[in-house]
């Protein structure tokens, strides 16, 4: 009987000692993935006392590479600067029903091509470096450009969240215009 | 337990300890990438992407165009120059391009030819999308034949998929290749 | 409790000679080291021109010292800067593209003064070297900035080599650590126009 015991006891720590172990990765993991979605549509909702919504989407497809699109994403975030700097950074990304994850495009090129898209011609740069900076009383606006094929168009979510904020993240689900380039 | 029996047990006890130290792995390959061996010509699929290999050559120089101004880069061996198609996956991805050469040594991508529009290591990969791209590695000639190129996500490869890739066919030799934008 | 027995006079004597035993060695192994540190000199071995120096990724093989004058039409070069020059051979002796070519860059000192981290200069392209291909030896030019009121005198340049282990101490992996002299070249720098 008292082997028995020794024996539970033994097990018992093995599993403190790895739970405790894990723990910090365990942390470091859920702040990199987004599993507990809020799902709305563009006009989207609050996420820890930031509020998030999709501004405008358009997908702009050129008649010369008719299989793929530049889907333009205008980003606003509003909330006290607490909040906002509770979120730490942000992270735009887009996905479509099979959960394929597109990144916006970094490229200088990228910059130009909003500039040139953008309805009012303003290009107000990655949602991330800014985000606690910007005044309390105005909605942080951003501009990303992401590169996919245009048969996810019809089924794209926008996923938004902070470092701050995973695992809990943003969905919207948008239906972007679609512009034709000549 | 007779006194004999007891040493018999510990004895064969430090030999199979011995001999565990001995055969066990260490961190180099027990940390590294999973390859996917591919047939020449044919696509490679990657955890992060997939890729095909769409031409190669050599050449003794390379012409490129550098800020607007025309750079022209020799060697002491040659530049192998492959040009790929690759996609990504699950997600937006970048790669990383190696030459496994004959000799079994490992060639990057040479620096010296900096290609910010069409270069491998500048490239996002989407998924769902083939897009085109330049890996230029500059070895001795000797390192082509019976080399492979292998591909690897940009980042920690340690556990990842890497894939490797014969090359199928080797075009003509040229003395100075172009690479435009 | 129960009553413990006082151990014999020989066994208390035997206890207390292994125990001095031990403080004994551990003072005469450590200063054994001691004498064995001040028995070996500091100083790297000699090198000479020609004569290649190991210093773990690459073999280093200096062939020339002068003395030159930088180019006036390089941005943020004052006028009249001068410049020492090692022109070398090196070659990547290792299995893999190396990026990190010194790990601790050459240090030249001319007197009391130790000159500020060099540059490293690919004669092929006269750009900044980057990169080395196993099995392509380049030649590289090495370049100090000396100072205005330096006067031509001798010149003693250390190279340093890496310590490459199979298997570190923390994970059994191979890796790169620290560095050390490995070599140490004397030279009257030339002085060209």
């Amino acid at each position: 009987m008292t082997r028995l015991a020794w024996i539970a006891i033994t097990l018992l720590l093995l599993l403190a000692t790895v739970g405790l172990d894990s723990h910090l990765d365990i942390r470091e993991v859920m702040r990199d993935r987004e599993w507990f979605l809020t799902r709305t549509g563009p006009e989207g909702a609050e996420l820890q006392g930031v509020r998030g919504e999709v501004k405008a989407i358009t997908a702009i497809i050129a008649q010369d590479a008719p299989d793929r699109a530049l889907v333009h994403v205008r980003l606003g975030l509003a909330g006290p600067k607490e909040a906002r700097e509770a979120w730490v950074d942000c992270r735009v990304s887009l996905r479509d029903g099979q959960n394929r994850v597109w990144l916006p495009l970094h490229a200088n090129a990228a910059d130009k091509m909003i500039e040139m898209l953008a309805p009012d011609g303003v290009n107000n740069r990655l949602c991330g470096p800014g985000l606690e900076v910007a005044q309390a009383d105005r909605t942080i606006v951003s501009d990303q450009l992401f590169l996919v094929p245009v048969a996810v168009t019809e089924e794209l979510t926008v996923h938004v969240s902070g470092f701050g904020t995973r695992p809990e993240a943003l969905a919207m689900k948008v239906a972007p215009s679609i512009r034709m380039l000549p | 337990m007779s006194r004999g029996a007891a040493l018999a047990a510990v004895l064969a006890g430090v030999v199979l300890l011995g001999g565990m130290m001995n055969t066990k792995p260490d961190y180099n390959s027990t940390f590294q990438p999973f390859v996917t061996n591919t047939n020449p010509g044919e696509e490679g699929m990657g955890r992060l992407f997939t890729a095909r290999i769409t031409e190669a050559h050599i050449a003794s120089q390379i012409e490129f165009d550098h800020w607007g101004e025309q750079l022209r880069r020799d060697s002491a061996g040659v530049f192998l120059i492959v040009r790929l198609s690759a996609s990504g996956t699950a997600r937006s991805t970048r790669l990383t391009a190696i030459w496994l050469g004959a000799s079994g040594r490992q060639y990057s991508v040479s620096s010296r030819v900096e290609l910010p529009s069409s270069g491998i290591e500048y490239k996002w990969f989407q998924p769902g999308l083939f897009q085109r791209a330049v890996a230029v590695f500059e070895l001795p000639e000797d390192e082509i034949k019976g080399g492979r190129l292998a591909l690897m996500a940009a980042g920690d490869a340690r556990l990842d998929s890497a894939v490797q890739i014969p090359l199928q066919t080797l075009g003509p030799k040229q003395d100075v290749t172009r690479i435009g934008p | 409790m129960s009553e413990t027995v006082p151990p014999s006079l020989t066994r208390r004597i035997w206890m207390r000679i292994f125990a001095a035993t031990g403080v004994i060695a551990a003072v005469v192994a450590s200063y054994w080291i001691k004498v064995d540190n001040a028995r070996q000199p500091e100083e790297p071995p000699a090198t000479a021109f020609g004569q290649p120096v190991d210093t773990g990724r690459a073999l280093l093989t200096p062939r020339a010292l002068f003395v030159l004058s930088a180019d006036p039409g390089d941005p943020g070069v004052e006028p009249g800067t001068k410049l020492l020059a090692l022109t070398a051979r090196i070659e990547n002796i290792t299995s893999q593209t190396q990026s990190v070519i010194f790990a601790s860059p050459p240090m030249a000192a001319t007197g009391d003064l130790e000159l500020a981290e060099p540059e490293v200069i690919l004669d092929r392209d006269g750009e900044v070297l980057q990169q080395l291909q196993p099995r392509l030896p380049e030649d590289v030019t090495i370049l100090w900035t000396l100072p205005g009121t330096w006067e031509a005198q001798q010149v003693e340049i250390t190279f340093f080599a890496q310590i490459f282990k199979l298997r570190d101490n923390l994970y059994g992996q191979s890796n790169w650590l620290g560095t050390y002299p490995a070599g140490s070249l004397l030279a009257t720098p030339e002085i060209s126009s």
